[in-house]
């Protein structure tokens, strides 16, 4: 799998990336801590998630809210959000390529969650620990197979997104796991392992991008 | 809730003194354009990202088989839908934060996209009609602004214009009633009939003088500007798009109030919009072209030679 990370291709937000895999390309944006838009948002003991995502095309649907909640259970158990109480945290996702027939979700997540989680990094939010997400999926003869195309996805009989977390460079736990379809428990175990070794292989890209990105921004500190 | 952008009366003041010395920020000319780059999806049709110095924005065009409306039973259907996220910038809220209420730049820039692509027949409407009355082609345009830099309009509609050139919808046949669509595999999908490439050009004003030189005065100094970046548009006195195609009709002009200008000065940017419109409409056909070569595969390239017209 090729990834194709964009560090802060954005201007007007506080930080950004875009994240490209396959066919799959997804932009995040996140801007805060800010104040918060609604009174009914300012939460007294910790940060309110605005979460926004939007289609490659159409109105927003049932299927983005599902991503939206989805997201929405992920990120706070990497956000350290208590440390901004009554302050926002605005997150706007555009999908730009699906990259996956339309009645997955599957590529798109994946996408979305690393975006949003080099996004945050980049507009500073403190943050609990790294996470990488990745997704896999089971053929009809039981293979499994990581980061599916669009043809795997299709003809599989399930499908995962698995998101873990990572500390020193290491898998440390399991923060999110989403299946779809027909499976048996062993495959499930075989499917968190292969995931797991995928994510520690694609994470040193991400880190390196995030390094270059970071080296690039404090050049005048040399 | 974000505030909006600020600026200071410094750099307010700054801005405008050097627009009078005829030197802009970045650069540029008053009335020379930012560098357009054009990338459209390798992978798929119907997908363009175009960018104006650090503005940028995504078309994705998509089409469906629909019921016409009744009343044009003759026609296809054809929709913009340019809806800002606050992706691209925080101060324009998203429509589910403010209960669905769009900003005021949000429909002006909606408006005169519309007129200038869809009311100027752009796209050829009878041409998606499949079965009179029962079936027709339904084509979305969906506009996703990404990064926000002044000039929307303007990168808008060649990001439009450029999916739309870009887009190939199913090839079909009509079997009585029954209509059969073909795969990619099967048949070639076909392009869209597009009848001419609008394109907009934003003019922004501002007045060295004084109201009462601007209005009674024969002086005629007004600065216009070309491609206003975000500060300029936001310390501009009025603007003025104009829509024009590579035949030097002019589709489109609006000018909502704002500073008085001359007639001659705005014969003279119309003047400049039809210099400037064929470069752009000729950057436009060159990467519909060059994606085209790219996609076709070296066997069919050979057997094609025979028959190959330029366009």
């Amino acid at each position: 799998m090729s990834i194709i990370v964009e560090n802060d291709p954005l201007d007007q937000v506080d930080g950004s990336a875009s994240f490209e895999f396959g066919a799959t390309k997804v932009m995040s944006s996140v801007t805060g801590p800010i104040e918060a838009a609604r009174p009914r948002n300012e939460l007294p003991t910790k940060a309110y998630l605005d979460i926004n995502i939007r289609p490659s095309f159409g109105v927003p649907s049932t299927r983005e809210t599902l991503l939206e909640h989805k997201l929405g259970q992920l990120l706070p158990a990497v956000i350290n959000l208590d440390q901004y109480p009554r302050q926002t945290i605005q997150i706007a996702v555009q999908i730009l390529k699906n990259g996956e027939p339309n009645d997955y979700t599957a590529r798109q997540l994946v996408a979305i969650i690393n975006s949003v989680f080099i996004a945050l990094i980049n507009s500073g939010i403190s943050l609990k620990s790294s996470l990488m997400a990745t997704c896999c999926s089971i053929s009809t003869e039981g293979e499994i197979r990581t980061s599916p195309t669009s043809s795997e996805l299709a003809s599989s009989v399930s499908h995962f997104v698995v998101v873990y977390s990572i500390e020193d460079q290491q898998i440390d736990n399991l923060l999110f796991c989403d299946g779809l379809g027909t499976f048996k428990q062993q495959q499930l175990f075989d499917v968190l392992d292969r995931a797991a070794s995928e994510i520690l292989l694609n994470f040193q890209q991400i880190r390196q991008a995030i390094a270059s990105h970071v080296s690039q921004n404090y050049v005048w500190k040399a | 809730m974000v505030r909006d952008y600020d600026i200071s009366n410094n750099e307010k003041q700054f801005v405008l003194t050097a627009l009078e010395q005829n030197i802009r920020l970045d650069g540029r000319k008053l009335l020379q354009m930012r560098d357009v780059h054009i990338s459209v999806s390798r992978d798929e049709y119907g997908y363009a990202e175009v960018s104006l110095g650090k503005t940028k924005v995504a078309c994705r065009v998509t089409a469906e088989i629909t019921k016409p409306y009744e009343d044009r039973p003759f026609e296809g259907i054809f929709q913009i839908s340019t809806e800002i996220s606050p992706i691209c910038s925080p101060f324009f809220e998203s429509g589910l934060t403010t209960g669905g209420k769009q900003s005021n730049d949000e429909i002006l820039i909606s408006r005169l996209i519309e007129k200038a692509v869809r009311r100027s027949g752009a796209l050829d409407l009878e041409s998606l009609c499949i079965i009179a009355g029962s079936k027709c082609w339904a084509i979305r345009a969906d506009l996703q602004f990404l990064n926000y830099d002044g000039n929307f309009i303007d990168i808008s509609s060649i990001a439009v214009m450029v999916a739309l050139l870009h887009f190939r919808k199913p090839d079909m046949e009509i079997d009585g009633n029954n209509v059969i669509l073909f795969d990619e595999d099967q048949r070639n999908p076909v392009p869209l009939s597009i009848l001419h490439i609008p394109l907009c050009f934003t003019f922004q004003f501002y007045n060295p003088n004084d109201d009462e030189e601007n209005i009674k005065g024969n002086l005629n100094n007004e600065l216009v500007l070309l491609d206003a970046n975000l500060i300029e548009e936001r310390l501009s006195l009025g603007s003025m798009t104009l829509t024009i195609n590579k035949n030097k009709e002019l589709c489109q002009m609006v000018k909502c109030g704002g500073l008085n200008i001359d007639a001659s000065m705005i014969m003279n940017c119309c003047q400049h919009a039809s210099n400037l419109v064929d470069d752009l409409t000729r950057k436009i056909h060159d990467v519909i072209r060059t994606d085209s070569e790219l996609r076709k595969n070296p066997v069919e390239k050979e057997l094609q030679v025979v028959n190959q017209r330029e366009t």
